[in-house]
């Protein structure tokens, strides 16, 4: 089981999707995270044991090569493509509740902003890292979040905006968040924004890339 | 490239075509960006950038240029620069870089919809690796479209013994991006297929504009990241000692 597990692991580290994928090359024509993930399943290991010892770790890896600085976001893309490769065949234990998720993030790109490329690399990165994730699209209004929140008790949300004129709409839906729904998580990012403008609208957390979101959920999860 | 400046509502339009060929950006630009130190990205992404860059098969539709406007005043106590009746509130800097201007070169430039379009097909399809390469690749390509357009300006203005500056946006360099509205006024209606957005989103994404200053004591520097502080910006990363 072991061995499945950690050349699953090794898979969404490299970011080796399936058998087709072309990288690495050392890896070319073998099973990747697709092959590899349903192989698993089918010798009996346990769809959780898959996520959290198989996938999870590959990504956490990845994660790790990113903050020191030896690995980039195309890097991070790859292996979130082999994760989201495997993760279809997790998809039914997640449905009926055998595998759990860390959580929900709500995401969206704020309103009078269609920039959505930041939000969905975003996207990726978190649900590899094992939680669900509620993408809500582009030119969001306060409503239609507030909506998510209610409809998925106990999510985190994030925020992403690319221009100075959308990213003061941060503002005014960070503060209806809070006015029904204080205790949730609210995570912002995007090219103008800064850790001053976080503080400033009461956001709980800016990070410049997608590992910076994934490590304060990690840890945000750790601490409640 | 083709096209030499016209007359149009009292105004001398310069509008260029440009081939992908006179835009392609070095692939080891690409990895610069994207965040590699040089020769330093794996197989994957070099082997991604340069099919990217290959391909010319009608993905590209490049086109800038912009109006020319002889006579500018700057306002650097108000920070403003006014242009044929429109003011800018142009900031602290852009005011500063732009003082010596007797005139301006409004500029607009764009890669068309090709590449914003492949870009987003890649990631639904499942390809968030080549959609985010694709979509360096095409802020890349339009920013050296730009490179081409300024040096026609600065041909241009050469000829009637001018200089120029170096060019500015809104967004960068302390210059608000809802400024667009009141630069949107100085180029012609729909010019290079360019629309604005209420919250001064250009479409297609992959556009720029602004301002480059004209005039006998104007300079072009080569390097001008210092002025800006936006942090988190793919020419900064292109400085190498930014």
């Amino acid at each position: 089981m072991s061995d499945i597990l950690q050349r699953l692991s090794e898979c969404v580290e490299a970011g080796k999707a399936n058998a087709s994928s072309p990288f690495p090359a050392e890896l070319k024509g073998q099973p990747g995270a697709d092959e590899l993930c349903q192989q698993a399943l089918a010798a009996g290991v346990s769809p959780t044991d898959v996520l959290e010892r198989g996938l999870v770790p590959g990504m956490a890896r990845i994660g790790e090569k990113f903050n020191c600085g030896d690995a980039f976001v195309p890097e991070m893309l790859l292996s979130a493509r082999a994760m989201t490769a495997a993760m279809k065949h997790l998809r039914p234990y997640f449905a009926s509740g055998e595998v759990k998720r860390r959580g929900v993030f709500v995401c969206c790109t704020v309103q009078g902003d269609l920039h959505d490329i930041g939000k969905n690399i975003v996207a990726m990165v978190v649900e590899g890292a094992g939680f669900e994730v509620v993408d809500l699209g582009v030119d969001c209004r306060a409503e239609k979040i507030l909506e998510a929140v209610e409809k998925h008790p106990g999510c985190a949300v994030g925020l992403s905006a690319l221009l100075t004129t959308t990213m003061v709409n941060m503002e005014h839906i960070v503060r209806e968040i809070r006015a029904r729904h204080p205790q949730t998580l609210i995570l912002v990012g995007g090219a103008p924004v800064t850790r001053e403008f976080c503080e400033k609208i009461g956001a709980n957390h800016y990070s410049p890339d997608p590992q910076g979101a994934v490590l304060y959920l990690k840890s945000a999860i750790a601490a409640a | 490239m083709s096209s030499e400046p016209v007359p149009a509502d009292g105004r001398e339009i310069l509008h260029l075509r440009l081939a992908f060929e006179d835009a392609r950006p070095p692939a080891e630009n690409v990895c610069t960006v994207l965040g590699y130190a040089p020769g330093a990205a794996p197989a994957s992404v070099r082997e991604t950038v340069s099919a990217l860059l290959a391909c010319d098969d009608g993905l590209w539709s490049i086109e800038g240029g912009g109006a020319f406007y002889p006579a500018a005043a700057v306002d650097l106590a108000e920070r403003r620069l006014v242009v044929d009746g429109v003011t800018l509130d142009i900031g602290r800097t852009v005011a500063g870089q732009l003082a010596r201007s007797e005139g301006v070169f409004v500029f607009l430039c764009t890669a068309g919809p090709g590449i914003e379009e492949r870009s987003r097909r890649l990631m639904a399809e499942g390809d968030p690796f080549t959609g985010f390469i694709a979509d360096a690749v095409g802020s890349l390509v339009v920013g050296a479209a730009m490179d081409r357009v300024h040096d026609r300006v600065e041909a241009l203005a050469g000829a009637c013994g001018r200089r120029v500056t170096n060019r500015y946006s809104p967004g960068y360099c302390g210059w608000h991006v809802r400024e667009q509205q009141q630069l949107f006024r100085l180029l012609p209606a729909g010019f290079c297929g360019v629309s604005l957005s209420e919250s001064s989103l250009m479409k297609p994404i992959k556009t720029v504009s602004g301002v480059i200053g004209l005039g006998r004591d104007a300079r072009r520097n080569p390097y001008t990241c210092r002025l800006c502080d936006l942090e988190d910006c793919l020419y900064r990363r292109l400085q190498p000692t930014a």
